[in-house]
């Protein structure tokens, strides 16, 4: 009995000394939280801001491959006054080959421990991205301590420009980068963007990546627009509006407003709020004869007039058919501006029209045939819109 | 004194004069000495005899309450010496007095004859042929203990001995002995009358709307409680008895025509197969009668309430009723018994449904979540929502301790504090308590402006916790 | 075996479930979608169909040994000789499964949660609980077992709220994979994705109730056909990569990507506690039944000491197979084609041949009994 008791406790013991020392365990304290990271091109000291004609130019140039991580670290502190809600960050900037081996370097610089777990943005330059960022991108995407959720902006200056910008603002926090995201999502002039999502569209063969458009003229930020990738590159912007039809054909569209002329005085401009009543009808077929993709989008909107009803009567039905006849043909135009733009000029399938190609066949056998890539740019698209028209708000006549 | 004396006086040895005592583990002697064959010595005829024997038994000559009163009872015209034998403090003087020793040694009309009567000692061959003016008295010249059993003791209550070990078990229990010269028989008639705590509010599972009657520390008390609660003749109460020395009673309860004959055998089989000298408590008793005693759960239920324990026996489970305990336990008991409360009962089942997942959730709570935020501040950091994991962070700047340290200084700071609230004596224990908390409550308020929340939230909770307590 | 080791039905369904259970955690679903592409569910639900009536067939087999397992069955057919060697076999197999849990399992959890611990030390974490679970008997191992299930099916459907917004469905299409040849023929190979009907040849001594046998086994094959339907819809759903990537654990994968709104995020942690206790349950059947077989083949009165020297063994055995090649062969084409010739070959085969066996048996006696009563009557006629 005194040999199991004593057996029993030398296996306890021995439990006890191989747990105890918890080898990975690391103290919240312990860690510095990267809450931002900004990756650049390395600058040479006489290059210029990058325009769209210079960008071939700037392709062809040979640089060295070594990119400018920059990582934006909160600073937390045991301070008597003042809440959580504003919040002190550094910056810090190394040049380096990869993203793995600058996190190493840092890890040198700052006190503690960096640890990407509360990373909410990813800041990438336009120079970077048009060069194609799946080099560093993978690094980032097999680490584990990273958030999946982490937005995607790509910066029209430097992302280093871009993340000082967000230091100096007095609104700063945790949250910052997820609150001005979640706030323009519901103007509809950009679309949320995540690590995930964007690691997932680079090897999707039906659809391209796209990233939020960063603007920064070194002392404020604005989120306005889409960057267009074609597979990791980076090929071009769309504006704002363009963006709303984009999130119109993807269901991703919360509310966004828009203005048009009105129908019964042109002197007169109608603000109108849209939002989708269902979702999308997409279908895509691929005419054999004309060896062209057939693209029918149905949507189906839900409108309210923001402006005050001069000139027309919300309740006349006649003058309802007027003003849903004109918003029709505004969102009509707008959605054709904005697919002409991604399938001739850009040729980057961003919607996904391919996945509704393959529907309609039950192999990939039946359709490998058809190079997708080259026949976008020719695809004939055909919209129709179902407006309604559900309130004019507080005066629907005056 | 001389500078010699002077000299020894300081630096001699002296032995120390202080008194020890040392108790040695083996007991040499006894100063009772126990005869196995004393348990079923029979009782004598000889009062004298029976008189010595309890003496020595008894140690009456050293015990202060035990009380040997000689007195001469008259049956049928002779007297006959008695001794009666009772422990003070446990019988009731009143009874006593009008019940037992006045009826024998006064109201004895039977034994009272008039002037013109008297017992004659030789009486004539027939009666009828008797001319001398007696009056005779039918008599149906029952043997005296009959007599006196049917006759002279007005009690409700008499039991009649043969031998000591009943005897003594009677008298232990607070009935009072009769004990008569040429009789081999005693009498334990009942005249108990100790002093025992009344019926009052339960003082643990207290109800808001529901029963605010508690058990007591009287088995007697406690069986007319249930008796009177189930009010159902199928209610069987069994008395055992626990402890070689104790002999403390033991009720088991059940209804006859409700539970399982299976699980009272099995009580019955455990409580009776018990061998231990005393037994005082209901925990020990729980704990002799356990499946596992290593295992950390319970397998019984103690219960105050005489309305949860009537709950239980009308289920088919047992109640054991245990002499100078308030606790009565209840057997089989499974998980979710502990997690319910009487007032379950007495509301809306919505309401108790709901309660009652409080309760689970509240469990589980504080079972896992001191070990659940060791873990996720040490290894889950991103688990956190970020506004969070910054001020936790920041409060945690200034504290040296690792968490796991903290944790565990807290743990074992409650088992403190829940220790002191119990044990402290109370004229002490609310100055304490009130120069305790005031600190706490400080040091609370240092913490909130250091914004460590969760530090502040916790201190805050037990705060009024105990100060409502 | 002890009557306090019967179990009702729906321990038993568990029981059967957690099998698969497991093999979804580590990486089944990304073996058939490599395999079949988008055409993985229609796959497995003609896969599902085919097990299904495998076990249809199995239980009719089975209501001649009402109390037996394949191991006695296998002493019925071929003698003591017979049953050692699929004793033998079956011991080792199961052997094997723990070792490749237990590896799969750590090199998940080492990469993720446990880059500084001691490898040893991991291991012994696994290998100390079912040992120690055993000890205790087979009564606390399926009661836990009862307990855990439930708990990590609800977890992996809570998954579906988490995920919704990644969701395409575009990404399910073409329905039937590359090719039908490689959906419909080629595909029929990953019948092995149940692996836990080799659980049920076992499973009839553990009966209380010996008619539930068939209920338990098709419930339990129809849950895990669910199941596996379910989660590898979610792969397709919301990885378009996932017919051709090379990641460790696609379900691990999942799990990072959810998201409860803005307060819940990164709950990976959770889910990984859940799978721990799930493989946990898993390796404790799993030990369980080598030590009954072992039991059986043997001929011992207790088994349950034999635990903690299976443990060490086990335990010697992980330490030296800790290879990421030998890991991908063991959970690949062994495990694959160990489940496919033993348990839908062999032991099916046994089970028939007993099976006639006793028919012949039986009608053999009969045939005596008759010629009995022809010669008595006199007349001697031949049959």
């Amino acid at each position: 009995m005194l040999k199991r008791k004593f057996l029993f406790a030398l296996i306890i013991l021995f439990f006890i000394v191989a747990f105890i020392q918890c080898y990975d365990a690391r103290s919240v304290e312990d860690l510095s939280y990267i809450i931002a990271i900004g990756i650049d091109t390395v600058q040479s000291d006489e290059k210029d801001e990058m325009s769209d004609n210079d960008k071939n130019k700037v392709a062809n140039i040979e640089k060295n491959d070594n990119i400018l991580l920059t990582i934006q670290v909160a600073t937390t502190s045991d301070s008597e006054s003042g809440g959580t809600s504003s919040l002190k960050t550094t910056l810090y900037s190394i040049e380096t080959p990869s993203i793995g081996i600058g996190f190493s370097i840092l890890n040198t610089i700052v006190t503690s421990e960096l640890n990407l777990s509360h990373c909410s943005s990813i800041v990438i330059s336009e120079e970077l991205a048009s060069k194609g960022i799946n080099p560093h991108f993978d690094n980032l995407v097999n680490n584990i301590e990273i958030r999946p959720t982490a937005s995607i902006i790509i910066s029209n200056r430097t992302a280093r420009e871009f993340l000082e910008a967000t230091s100096e603002s007095n609104e700063i926090s945790a949250q910052y980068y997820t609150s001005v995201i979640g706030s323009s999502e519901t103007t509809g002039y950009i679309s949320e963007c995540q690590l995930s999502d964007f690691y997932a569209s680079i090897h999707d063969n039906t659809k391209e990546p796209t990233a939020i458009y960063g603007f920064t003229d070194g002392k404020n930020i604005e989120d306005l627009g889409l960057a267009i990738f074609y597979n990791d590159k980076y090929i071009g912007r769309i504006s704002g509006v363009d963006t709303i039809c984009h999130n119109i054909l993807t269901n991703n569209l919360e509310s966004a407003t828009i203005s048009l002329t009105s129908p019964f005085n042109k002197d007169n401009v109608l603000d109108a709020k849209i939002s989708l009543n269902k979702n999308t009808g997409i279908s895509t077929v691929y005419d054999n004869t004309s060896q062209v993709p057939n693209i029918t989008c149905k949507i189906y909107l839900d409108v309210k007039i923001l402006s005050a009803a001069k000139n027309y009567n919300f309740t006349n039905e006649n003058d309802l058919i007027i003003l849903e006849t004109a918003i029709s043909e505004k969102v009509k135009e707008y959605c054709y501006n904005y697919l002409n733009k991604i399938s001739k000029d850009y040729n980057s399938d961003v919607i996904g029209f391919y996945g509704y190609l393959k529907r309609n066949y039950f192999t990939e056998e039946n359709f490998k045939d058809i190079n997708w890539s080259e026949k976008f740019k020719d695809s004939k698209f055909n919209i129709t819109i179902d407006v309604d028209l559900s309130s004019n708000y507080l005066f629907p006549r005056m | 004194m001389d500078f010699k004396n002077k000299f020894s006086n300081i630096f001699s040895y002296n032995e120390n004069k202080k008194y020890s005592y040392q108790l040695s583990e083996t007991q040499v002697s006894n100063n009772i000495v126990e005869n196995s064959e004393d348990n079923s010595k029979k009782i004598s005829n000889k009062l004298k005899e029976n008189q010595e024997y309890i003496t020595v038994k008894y140690n009456a000559l050293i015990n202060s309450d035990i009380v040997l009163r000689n007195l001469n009872i008259n049956i049928k015209g002779k007297l006959y010496p008695a001794l009666l034998f009772y422990i003070d403090g446990m019988v009731d003087s009143d009874i006593l007095n009008n019940c037992i020793i006045k009826p024998l040694m006064m109201k004895n009309q039977n034994n009272t004859f008039s002037d013109k009567e008297s017992i004659i000692t030789t009486p004539p061959k027939s009666i009828s042929d008797d001319k001398s003016g007696n009056k005779y008295r039918q008599a149906n010249n029952p043997s005296i203990s009959d007599y006196i059993y049917n006759c002279l003791i007005p009690q409700n209550s008499i039991a009649v001995s043969t031998d000591f070990s009943d005897f003594f078990q009677k008298i232990n229990s607070g009935f009072t002995g009769l004990l008569i010269d040429s009789i081999d028989t005693a009498f334990c008639i009942e005249a108990k009358g100790f002093s025992a705590r009344s019926v009052e509010k339960p003082s643990n599972e207290i109800v808001v709307r529901g029963s605010q009657e508690a058990f007591v520390e009287n088995i007697r008390t406690n069986t007319s409680m249930l008796r009177r609660l189930i009010n159902n003749e199928n209610l069987i109460i069994e008395q055992l008895s626990v402890g070689k020395l104790t002999k403390t009673s033991i009720a088991i309860c059940y209804m006859g025509n409700i539970t399982n004959n299976d699980l009272v055998n099995e009580v019955r089989y455990r409580i009776s197969n018990i061998e231990i000298d005393s037994l005082l408590s209901s925990d020990s008793l729980d704990q002799l009668i356990q499946d596992k005693t290593s295992s950390p759960f319970p397998e019984l239920m103690a219960t105050e309430r005489p309305d949860r324990a009537s709950t239980s026996i009308l289920e088919g489970r047992v109640v054991i009723l245990i002499n100078g305990t308030p606790y009565s336990l209840i057997a089989p008991a499974v998980f979710i018994d502990f997690l319910s409360s009487p007032e379950d009962l007495n509301q809306k089942y919505q309401y108790a449904n709901l309660i009652k997942i409080v309760r689970v959730l509240a469990f589980i709570v504080s079972l896992f979540l001191p070990g659940l935020y060791v873990a996720i501040i040490n290894f889950h950091q991103e688990l956190i929502p970020t506004d969070l994991v910054f001020a936790i962070a920041a409060g945690r700047k200034s504290i040296p301790f690792p968490v796991i340290f903290e944790i565990i200084i807290m743990e074992i700071s409650f088992e403190l504090i829940r220790e002191a609230s119990l044990r402290i004596p109370t004229p002490m224990g609310s100055t304490i308590r009130y120069n305790w908390w005031s600190y706490f409550r400080r040091s609370c308020c240092i913490c909130k402006y250091s914004k460590s929340d969760i530090n502040y939230y916790c201190c805050n909770y037990w705060y009024m916790f105990f100060c409502n307590s | 075996m002890n009557i306090d080791n019967k179990i009702g039905a729906k321990e038993a369904i568990l029981f059967i479930l957690i099998v698969t259970i497991n093999k979804i955690i580590l990486n089944l679903p990304k073996s058939i979608i490599r395999s079949t592409s988008t055409g993985a569910i229609v796959n497995l639900i003609l896969t599902g169909l085919i097990v299904i009536f495998f076990v249809l067939i199995v239980s009719c087999l089975f209501k001649n040994f009402q109390n037996d397992d394949i191991i006695d069955i296998s002493e019925y057919v071929g003698g003591k000789f017979l049953k050692s060697i699929v004793g033998i076999i079956y011991i080792i197999f199961f052997s094997t499964i723990i070792c490749t849990v237990i590896l799969q399992f750590i090199s998940l959890i080492k990469v993720v949660y446990f880059p500084k611990s001691p490898f040893v030390f991991v291991v012994l974490f696994f290998v100390a609980a079912m040992s120690t679970a055993n000890y205790f008997g087979n009564k606390s191992i399926i009661k836990t077992n009862s307990l855990i299930v439930p708990v990590i099916m609800f977890s992996l459907i809570i998954m579906f709220f988490g995920i919704t917004n990644q969701i395409d469905v575009n990404r399910l299409f073409p329905i039937f994979g590359k090719d039908y040849k490689s959906t419909f023929v080629y595909g029929l190979q990953n019948i092995y994705a149940f692996g836990g009907v080799g659980y049920v040849f076992f499973l009839m001594p553990f009966l209380k109730n010996k008619k539930d046998f068939k209920k338990v086994s098709v419930s339990a094959i129809v849950f895990s056909i669910l199941f596996l339907i379910f989660i590898t819809a979610l792969l397709l759903l919301t990885f378009p990569f996932i017919s051709y990537s090379e990641e460790m654990v696609s379900v691990y994968l999942l799990v990072r990507v959810l998201e409860f709104g803005e307060f819940l995020q990164r709950t990976d942690a959770l889910f990984i506690f859940l799978w721990i206790l799930s493989s946990f349950s898993y390796l404790s059947i799993t030990l369980m039944f080598v030590l009954n077989t072992f039991k059986k083949v043997t001929n011992i009165s207790d088994s349950r000491q034999m635990s903690f020297s299976f443990g060490c063994i086990l335990f010697g055995v992980t330490l030296f197979l800790n290879n990421q090649y030998i890991i991908d062969l063991l959970e690949g084409p062994i495990y694959k084609y160990s489940i496919l010739i033993l348990i839908f070959f062999i032991s099916f085969a046994l089970l028939l041949i007993a099976n006639i066996k006793k028919k012949l048996l039986t009608s053999n006696i009969f045939k005596k009994t008759k010629n009995t009563t022809i010669i008595t009557n006199g007349i001697i006629r031949q049959k």
